[in-house]
């Protein structure tokens, strides 16, 4: 708490932790009072402040809620303080950019209410400390970006809600069954830390969590919905739903399934059940995602869809850290680090560059532009000197001290692991050149002389330009000095690497430069659908009739057993229902009745 | 000993039973009279519920006891159970009384309806205090019969078939129920709930015809409580007037069922005796199969009320699935559904009924763009559906969440597949509902105004009628208070494990 004795601390404790989800929730009731609407527009970005504020300056403190759901519990830990810091910059950001980009719409407050939700949701889930809020929070997060996804109400923007919502159920439901496995398995502990005290629950639970989270984090089967969803939402819930959202499903993996902590591992006979089996299958996954996506991107026409299969890519390596702590426990609070670094990286470059998709379609001045996207790019692509750099740095160290292990060392050699890194920078370049050339285009088309383009408003610039700069590694100093432990990382720059490093990028320009004609880059504005969805969306129909057809063809054979049934007593049946529809007869004759036990009774 | 008081659980029966049959002899015009009693009724018995949960906290035993045949007598009591049920019954009754008050404005016959009204909630609650299964039975037929009248209200063509329907039913059922009773009075005597008699007597050869007679029992009670193949009625009483439909759907005739299976399995036979009968995995698979076949009917229903038929169905079976799994975490899940289905399924249907009667909206494709429309309305609606998929915080989810962890308690983690089953399917078929009502474009106005028009409504008019308005909206409001606050000492998920961990003394 060095030097911050304001706000926060004058509060009661634990009201920082109240205040960071009930604004946004107050926020969006508020939207309900059309007078309240244009304030409510106007003051939209403070609503992530105090979640903000809380990330920067609060202390490690606990808010019980006792009576609420099961006995719920706020919490500010050190993982969640790093989720919230980001996430809270990154809905503050998207907020002030809304605020322009919607400033004609006449639905701005729909909006503006799913944004407020999913933002508050958001922030709930990071701070959750009990199973039931973490679960009601993802749900509502889950749930609004609905309203987010089909905000323009077009035609392919109605079909990737309907893709996603289903997930989000689908998902829903597989986390619900992970929860009840694991207050199962630990009979019925609901606060987080002590559920999890001996590591997560046994084997095929753990797989439901896998799932159910990897649907929002875009894990490789289960991915589709997201380059349907990201690019559909407007940009700057766009670049929410990759910058900030996304991570939620990879937060979700960290509470449910980090090993306990190391104290509890010292005795290797009582150590607790690694998931060797879990976290190979991550790290293959994680593998596969990260080069599926950097080729399905760098095969779309549309930009944003472009960036949403770099989001399943760069969530993919992620993925990958994950696994390889999940195969070895001991590696965990290094991949821990590992992660916090590469999701605050991601989510500030991802959401610069969703941002910059917007601006594009303005009059905007064209160095400015290529300025502003080039240092998320180049972070992303892992370029010298960036935060995409430091991340991807502990990820190659990281993987080389797994694969040292002679026994993991079987599967890969810590020399091919580097290759594989390299291999997916280089991947991920040319799918950062496919973008830059399809944004340049859109740029063109708005920015030439005769086009009657608006100038990009500066409500618009000044957010994003802050996300740009924020994007910078400067992070690495100042956040430090404001009581955010960072992660610990080394900066290994000495100059016989840099060749090394800026290969891939490199190979990638080079590549890109000799396939310039055969790999043309032709902007479409609306989102293919993937054949997948379509067969999915085949299946689920012909599934659906088939059961409608069934069940009506037993409807109809349990009608004709009770019509053989009741003509063998139709004709008692039909001389009391003749005295029934006479009403007086049976009100009085049942009163009667009644009366009489009555009068037996007394 | 404690104390023992006689004359609260009859002064409860009492307080809406006099009352319908003062309402039968009052003129039709007679408004302001007719609606002061049923309130005054309605006030009073919570009242009295008020007041004996009190005593039973100050350590009184309430119980009457009558005799009516040789050997024979009729038994009210006030266990922790009844209470439960009783005072469900009679805030839900409160609620539906204003809110039919206010759907029959100027209908006719309305004295024969609040007169069944009243008899209808008096075998209710006698149903609940009932303090052994003969009892149950007097009240239960009394149910069918009260009910009757108020189904076939409307007259119309298609209300007399709902009524035949629904008469041949539970008459039969009855029937079935009254067979099982008697011949478990004529093998054991004592069918007082909750004395452990039965299990203690049984001899090893008696576990056949004590099996036929749970059979028996179980089929009767099943018919209300809508079990597979039992179900047919349901959906097609719902050509009753909303309040009615709302009423059955919640707390009466379809509950009554449910908290039978409830008294039988828990309170006449034992849950341990059940399993050693081995008869248990019966009522799982019946209650597993409804849950998903009453769900796939409800997908493919376009009239609103009847989705929400199929939907109660379903719903209703998760009670029965609790008892049937045997374990205190289970039976804690399927108690408070009691409770939280009735909770959410009223709100749905005092909806439903609000959309019908101010805009004559009955189909769930003529719902585009409603939320703007009524978004009070649609709001208390969507709360409805949201907990009727178990989204937390809705009331919904705790009851899956027990059911859940009682499953994997029990050993039976398949009942996990059916819960998700059927949370998928509650979310095929409410979830396109909440979008096309939140999101579509509204009907082009016209057509709108003109179904308004014959409504009977002004033009302009935004929302239901207040009458109509706030009961939808206070539970609604329940809904999410009672899973919000699920911890509080008096949520019904805390009264729930109250009961299940033995309740009053």
């Amino acid at each position: 708490m060095k030097g911050y004795p304001e706000i926060i601390t004058i509060l009661p404790p634990g009201m920082g932790l109240a205040l960071a989800v009930a604004v946004p929730l107050l926020a969006a009731a508020l939207l309900f009072r059309p007078a309240a609407r244009g304030v409510v527009r106007r003051l939209a970005p403070l609503t992530a402040l105090p979640a903000l504020m809380l990330a920067l300056t609060g202390s490690e403190e606990v808010l019980p809620l006792s009576w609420l759901l099961l006995g719920a519990e706020l919490r500010l830990d050190d993982t969640g303080r790093f989720f919230l810091l980001f996430t809270a910059w990154l809905w503050l950001i998207a907020a002030w950019f809304a605020a322009g980009y919607l400033a004609r719409d006449r639905r701005a407050h729909y909006f503006l209410l799913f944004f407020l939700l999913a933002q508050a949701g958001n922030f709930g889930l990071i701070l959750a400390n009990d199973l039931i809020s973490f679960n009601l929070f993802f749900t509502l997060m889950g749930l609004a970006a609905y309203g987010l996804v089909i905000h323009r109400r077009n035609e392919a923007d109605l079909r990737a809600g309907r893709v996603y919502l289903t997930l989000v159920v689908l998902g829903e439901v597989l986390i619900f069954v992970g929860l009840l496995g694991l207050i199962f398995t630990t009979d019925g502990a609901l606060n987080l830390p002590t559920a999890m005290g001996e590591g997560p629950p046994p084997g095929s639970f753990t797989f439901f969590f896998l799932l159910g989270f990897g649907v929002k984090a875009g894990m490789l089967p289960v991915h589709f919905w997201l380059p349907l969803a990201h690019p559909a939402a407007p940009v700057p819930a766009s670049a929410v739903l990759s910058g900030a959202m996304i991570k939620a499903g990879l937060l979700g993996w960290l509470r449910f399934l980090a090993p306990p902590a190391p104290a509890a591992t010292v005795d290797p006979a009582t150590a607790s059940p690694t998931m060797p089996e879990w976290g190979l299958l991550l790290l293959l996954l994680g593998l596969a995602a990260a080069f599926y996506g950097a080729f399905m991107g760098m095969t779309r026409q549309e930009p944003k869809t472009v960036l949403a299969w770099s989001s399943i890519s760069q969530m993919g390596l992620i993925t990958t850290a994950l696994g390889l702590g999940l195969s070895a426990p001991e590696l965990f609070p290094r991949v821990l680090e590992t992660i916090k670094l590469y999701a605050l990286h991601h989510g500030l470059a991802k959401g610069a560059l969703f941002l910059a998709v917007a601006l594009a379609a303005y009059r905007i001045n064209g160095k400015l532009l290529t300025c502003g996207v080039l240092l998320p790019a180049l972070a992303l692509a892992g370029a010298p000197l960036t935060g995409g750099y430091f991340a991807k740095d502990q990820l190659l160290a990281l993987g080389q001290a797994f694969f040292a292990d002679p026994a993991a060392g079987s599967l890969l050699s810590p020399g091919w692991w580097e290759w594989l890194l390299k291999l997916s920078g280089f991947a991920t370049t040319l799918l950062l050149l496919r973008f830059l050339a399809l944004l340049r285009q859109q740029w063109q088309q708005n920015n030439r002389p005769d086009n009657t383009a608006a100038t990009t408003p500066w409500s618009m610039l000044l957010p994003w330009g802050l996300l740009v700069l924020s994007g910078l590694p400067f992070w690495s100093f100042y956040l430090p000095a404001i009581t955010v432990p960072m992660p610990e990382f080394t900066l290994p720059m000495a100059p016989g690497m840099l060749p090394g490093t800026l290969l891939p990028l490199l190979a990638a320009l080079a590549l890109a430069w000799l396939l310039r004609r055969r790999w043309p880059a032709r902007l479409v504005s609306e989102p293919q659908e993937p054949r997948t969805v379509k067969r999915l969306a085949a299946a689920w129909h012909a599934g659906a009739g088939w059961t409608g057809r069934t069940v009506k063809t037993l409807d109809q054979l349990l009608q004709r057993l009770w019509q053989t049934l009741a003509t063998v007593w139709q004709q008692p049946a039909r001389q009391l229902e003749k005295q029934v529809a006479l009403w007086p007869m049976a009100g009085c004759a049942s009163v009667l009745l009644i009366l009489l036990l009555f009068y037996l009774l007394l | 000993m404690s104390n023992i008081n006689a004359w609260l659980p009859l002064a409860i029966l009492f307080s809406s039973f006099c009352v319908g049959i003062i309402i039968f002899f009052l003129k039709e015009e007679s408004i302001a009279l007719r609606t002061t009693l049923n309130l005054g009724a309605a006030l009073v018995k919570l009242v009295l519920i008020g007041i004996l949960v009190r005593g039973l906290f100050a350590g009184i035993e309430y119980q009457a006891v009558m005799p009516l045949l040789p050997g024979i007598t009729l038994v009210l009591r006030a266990d922790s159970l009844a209470v439960f049920f009783a005072t469900l019954s009679a805030v839900l009754w409160l609620l539906t009384t204003i809110y039919a008050v206010g759907y029959l404005e100027n209908s006719p016959n309305r004295s024969r309806f609040f007169g069944f009204f009243s008899l209808c909630v008096s075998a209710t609650v006698g149903v609940s205090l009932a303090g052994d299964l003969f009892t149950f039975l007097l009240f239960y037929e009394m149910l069918t019969l009260a009910t009757y009248p108020l189904v076939v209200h409307r007259g119309t063509p298609e209300a007399l078939q709902a009524g035949k329907v629904y008469l041949y039913y539970t008459v039969g059922g009855g029937a079935v129920l009254l067979l099982g009773t008697a011949w478990l009075w004529s093998w054991g005597g004592d069918l007082s709930f909750g004395n452990g008699v039965i299990a203690a007597s049984a001899g090893e050869g008696d576990r056949l015809p004590l099996q036929l007679i749970f059979v028996l029992l179980i089929a009767g009670l099943g018919v209300k409580a809508a079990l597979v193949p039992l179900c047919g009625w349901l959906p097609v009483a719902m050509a009753a007037p909303a309040p009615v439909s709302a009423l059955l759907h919640a707390v009466a005739v379809v509950k009554a069922g449910a908290f039978g299976i409830f008294r039988v399995v828990v309170d006449l036979y034992g849950l341990e005796f059940c399993q050693l009968l081995g008869v248990l995995p019966l009522l799982s698979a019946l209650a597993a199969i409804t849950i998903i076949y009453g769900s796939i009917r409800a997908l493919n229903e376009n009239n609103i009320k009847k989705r929400l038929a199929w939907s109660t169905v379903s719903q209703v079976s998760y009670i029965g699935l609790g008892v049937s799994l045997a374990g205190p975490l289970a039976v804690t899940g399927g108690l408070v559904h009691l409770v939280h289905q009735g909770l959410m399924k009223i709100t749905l249907f005092f909806c439903a009924g609000n959309v019908a009667e101010t805009l004559g909206i009955h189909r769930i494709d003529e719902m585009a763009g409603l939320g703007r429309r009524m978004p009070w309305t649609m709001g208390a609606f969507s709360i409805g559906a949201l907990g009727m998929i178990g989204l937390p915080p809705m009331a919904g989810f705790f009851s899956k969440w027990y059911l859940g962890w009682g499953a994997l308690e029990a050993g039976q983690p398949w009942i996990l597949a059916v819960l998700v089953v059927s949370t998928l399917l509650n979310a095929a078929y409410f979830l396109p509902v909440l979008h096309r009502v939140w999101f579509l474009e509204p009907q082009s106005r016209p057509v709108r105004e003109r179904r308004a028009a014959q409504a009977g409504h002004r033009r302009g008019g935004h929302e239901a009628n207040n009458m109509l308005l706030v009961p939808s909206l206070i539970t609604a409001l329940l809904v999410v208070i009672a899973g919000l606050l699920a911890a509080a000492p008096a949520s019904p998920l805390s009264w729930a494990i109250f009961i299940v961990s033995g309740g009053f003394p």
